[in-house]
């Protein structure tokens, strides 16, 4: 980057670069406002911190953009993945307003502000500027060095007690020690009766004879779904894949047969039903009628 | 290409990132949206740097670095131990006290 | 670039007080658990330390350090004394608390408290834009842990609003610092008071709107101060003196230090927008106090009022003579008294609620003395230090030429006698029935709050329990406080002539 003091433009493989790579991370951060799950969120956010790296890179900042590499892309984002493991798909949020208006209000406040910021950038008026070949003479990773252990050596340090602190403080607000005996088979299974949940141990997944994924729930005797018998962490990301249609409809037409063979009309079944396979539901009332 | 047009990119991500914080409910959303902010004032101030041709601004952008990476930690952890009281990491839950 | 001012002697007293958190917290990785009050100690004595070391060095000259980054003045001085004098009343509070002895973490929080005061001491003498924003960090990264450490619902909740509101006033305060560096072409508080009235106004107020975001965040004015009542209901008594003392003094004199430097020649939106802000800040915080019921809240209020009345000298910084001495001594008794009416609710731990306050004279007419002394004091009645400050305020403010502000600021006072009267009502005139029937008003609003105090006296002692109703440690930071209060109102003419003196850089 050794650009004589005071130029007005970069170079064309800078532009190009620029536009292309700005579009990917725009792109990169409206995905991670707008994906529903948090983890294609910090993707998407990796992805955009990735690219800044390379701009870092190409205004003279070596240094910075190595580092933005490994802090950012290679520790904070992988601190975030972390926490959505432990944390689950479970707490996948919706994107449901809770206050009315309050989503268009927020966008119509960050867009009011974007403009603010872009007309004060464009008042300011820039045109030249004076590069960094004068001050990364002798090498980009010392002039910051002399800076860091002269100038700002204070502030060095107390980042160090920042640090400690940082570790201090996740370790106070999350360690767990065990200060309680774990419960043993027996309690566990005393407690179960106590709160009369689940009794016995909850039923396998799969179908007998049609199908064994573990995705696939069982079936009660009456042909509805056992949803206790799938994965929690499957549930919730909605891959539970039903299968409950055809045995209901069978079960429905029997009973359509039964009746029209008895000559009387049995009372309506009530049977929950998953929602996104069509409707069994009125396959049995219509076969009722 | 004039280098401010990293200025205008940064206030672009910069206002992204806080409609992001204002919108989304899910508070490890949010913090990745006050990330993205931090990145954004970041690359405006190596730009800053490059455009004053002194190393201030990429000190500053240094140092931001590693300070958000300590305060990552804690927000981090507050949002596992949220968790582990309420199941739920959604900023809305959070509402036993009354505002 | 090789300065002769980096002597690390300037800064011993910061230096002792991150040191100490340090040598506390490897002493407490090897303490058993019934001895770990002695990382306590250990944070005490460089308190103390820190306290000589800050005395010293104000007597001392006025100048700056590390290429004149960090400035040592009188301002410097006097944030220095007050905020590790708070810490140590606050470290003491936590000693003497017996759910925090029983923790199992209790070096921890004593290491916590160390490095949010070494933030704070920080943020009093930044004399840069990068120093100001890691001080903001170092102030606000500990407190949000703090404001965590009990781990039940509400202090995590306290936590997360606390932190989510924190981080993007952090993220605000850079953009402030970026813009600002935009605008004067370096970020040393000297270089910007020469740039920054050239360099176009509209990025100037942008800035400095920025920057003031973030020390609203960490005194707790208005547009910021969402997290405040709820983090001190949520969290732990000490905890909640803690933030509603130490970061506060460190947040004003950097707001005051960047109104009297860089901004201080870039015309009249400064002062005028502070003081919107101030007035904001003390009639929604009177306004909002005037429902409350629990103490903690109660008190988170008036610390948002107070903050009020303290940003009028901040708001005509550099216009009048009188700002700096007003200012400085007005934190100085506030804090004072804040943490001494802290104390005596830290004592009760079972007492959260107004009308548990009801017959406090008769069983205990010490703490009962102090409590009044202590509301009075924070009303601002005469010869307590706040009356002092406040009447110092309000003149700084007049000799500016903002007479309105100061009209508006007696007439807030005014208004706040009313809470205060609320609390000091039952404290003096009820008597404590059993089975008062009173609190039931409030009983289901509170949940898990009252759970605890069933059917029991909440000023009754005697319980050698773990769940004691009387904290007997905590009078021992609450008679103390109460009297300083009153004894730096009457000893405030010298007090004041101390204060005063021209600002380093």
């Amino acid at each position: 980057m050794n650009v004589l003091a005071a130029t007005t433009s970069t170079s064309t493989g800078e532009a190009v670069q620029f536009w292309v790579l700005g579009t990917i991370a725009l792109v990169g951060a409206l995905c991670t406002v707008m994906m529903k799950k948090a983890v294609h969120s910090a993707l998407s956010l990796a992805g955009t911190m990735i690219i800044l790296a390379v701009f870092y890179l190409s205004q003279g900042a070596y240094f910075l953009g190595i580092v933005q590499i490994v802090v950012y892309t290679g520790a904070i984002m992988m601190l975030f993945l972390f926490v959505l493991m432990l944390v689950g798909v479970t707490s996948a949020d919706s994107l449901k307003e809770t206050l009315k208006g309050q989503r268009w209000l927020a966008a119509t406040c960050g867009l009011g502000f974007g403009i603010l910021l872009i007309a004060g950038i464009g008042n300011a008026s820039i045109d030249s500027y004076a590069g960094l070949g004068k001050a990364n003479a002798d090498g980009n990773v010392e002039a910051l060095a002399a800076l860091i252990f002269n100038r700002y050596v204070w502030a060095f340090e107390l980042t160090g007690a920042l640090l400690i602190t940082a570790a201090v403080g996740a370790m106070v607000l999350t360690h767990r020690e065990r200060i309680t005996k774990p419960e043993t088979q027996r309690e566990l299974s005393q407690r179960r009766v106590r709160e009369g949940k689940q009794v016995t141990p909850l039923p396998a997944p799969g179908v007998y004879a049609r199908h064994n994924a573990n995705d696939i729930p069982a079936l009660l005797p009456d042909g509805s779904i056992a949803e206790v018998s799938v994965n929690k962490t499957l549930r919730a990301r909605g891959q539970m894949r039903d299968v409950s249609n055809e045995p209901m409809s069978n079960v429905a037409e029997l009973e359509g047969q039964a009746e029209s063979w008895l000559g009387r009309v049995t009372p309506k079944r009530v049977v929950r039903q998953p929602e996104e396979n069509g409707s069994p539901e009125s396959e049995s009332e219509g076969a009722a009628k | 290409m004039n280098p401010v047009n990293y200025l205008y990119l940064s206030a672009l991500l910069f206002t992204i990132g806080a409609a992001g914080v204002l919108v989304r409910r899910n508070a490890i959303i949010v913090f990745m949206c006050v990330e993205l902010m931090l990145n954004a004032c970041n690359l405006a101030f190596v730009t800053f740097s490059r455009i004053h041709g002194n190393l201030d601004g990429q000190i500053i952008a240094f140092f931001t670095m590693v300070v958000a990476a300590a305060e990552v930690v804690v927000g981090l952890a507050i949002i596992l131990m949220i968790f582990r009281v309420r199941h739920s990491a959604s900023v809305d839950d959070a509402n036993l006290m009354k505002l | 670039m090789n300065g002769t001012d980096e002597n690390p002697l300037d800064l011993l007293p910061e230096v002792l007080l991150a040191g100490c958190a340090v040598l506390a917290l490897l002493l407490g990785c090897w303490l058993p658990r019934h001895r770990q009050w002695l990382a306590g100690a250990l944070a005490v004595t460089g308190c103390a330390a820190g306290l000589v070391a800050a005395a010293v060095a104000a007597a001392g000259p006025t100048g700056t350090a590390f290429d004149a980054s960090y400035a040592v003045d009188p301002v410097t001085s006097t944030g220095r004394i007050v905020i590790l004098g708070g810490t140590l009343l606050v470290l003491l509070l936590s000693l003497t608390s017996p759910w925090l002895r029983a923790a199992p973490r209790e070096t921890e929080f004593y290491v916590l408290v160390l490095l949010a005061a070494v933030g704070a001491v920080l943020l009093a003498g930044a004399q840069d834009l990068l120093l100001l924003a890691a001080g903001y960090l170092l102030a606000s990264v500990p407190a949000y842990a703090l404001a965590g450490f009990a781990r039940d619902g509400r202090g995590t909740e306290a936590a997360l609003k606390y932190y989510v509101l924190g981080a993007l006033l952090g993220v605000l305060l850079l953009t402030g610092v970026t813009v600002l560096l935009a605008a004067g072409h370096g970020t040393g508080y000297p270089a910007l008071r020469r740039e920054l009235p050239d360099a176009p106004v509209g990025l100037v107020i942008t800035g400095g709107l920025g920057v003031l975001a973030g020390v609203l965040f960490k005194s707790g004015g208005v547009p910021a101060h969402y997290w405040l009542p709820d983090a001190v209901q949520g969290s732990l008594a000490p905890v909640g003196a803690f933030l509603t003392t130490v970061p506060k003094i460190g947040a004003l004199a950097a707001g005051y230090r960047l109104a009297a430097g860089p901004l201080a020649d870039t015309g009249r939106w400064w002062p005028d927008l502070v003081a919107v802000v101030a007035v904001a800040s003390m009639t929604l915080g009177n306004l909002a106090a005037f429902s409350q019921r629990d103490v903690r809240r109660l008190l988170a209020y008036s610390t948002i009022s107070q903050v009020g009345y303290l940003l009028l000298p901040v708001a005509v910084a550099g216009r009048t003579a009188l700002d700096q001495r007003a200012l400085l001594f007005y934190l100085a008794g506030y804090a004072v008294t804040n943490l001494g009416a802290f104390a005596v609710v830290c004592a009760l731990p079972r007492a959260r609620h107004l009308a548990d306050y009801r017959g406090l004279a008769r069983e205990r007419p010490a703490l009962a003395v102090a409590l009044v002394v202590c509301l009075l004091g924070l009303v601002g009645t005469p010869p307590t230090a706040v009356f002092l400050g406040k009447l110092a305020v309000f003149s700084a403010a007049f000799d500016a030429g903002y007479t309105w502000l100061a009209v508006v600021a007696a007439a807030n006072t005014v208004a706040s006698l009313f809470y205060y009267l609320r609390w000091i009502a039952p404290t003096v005139l009820g008597t404590a029935p059993p089975g008062d029937e009173d609190r039931d008003g409030d009983g289901g609003r509170v949940g898990n709050g009252n759970a605890g105090r069933a059917g029991a006296d909440p000023l009754a002692g005697g319980h050698a329990t773990g769940d004691a109703t009387f904290a007997g440690g905590a009078v021992l930071v609450a008679y103390p406080a109460a009297a300083a209060s009153v004894l730096l109102g009457l000893l405030g003419g010298p007090v004041l002539d101390l204060l005063a003196g021209p600002l380093a850089g």
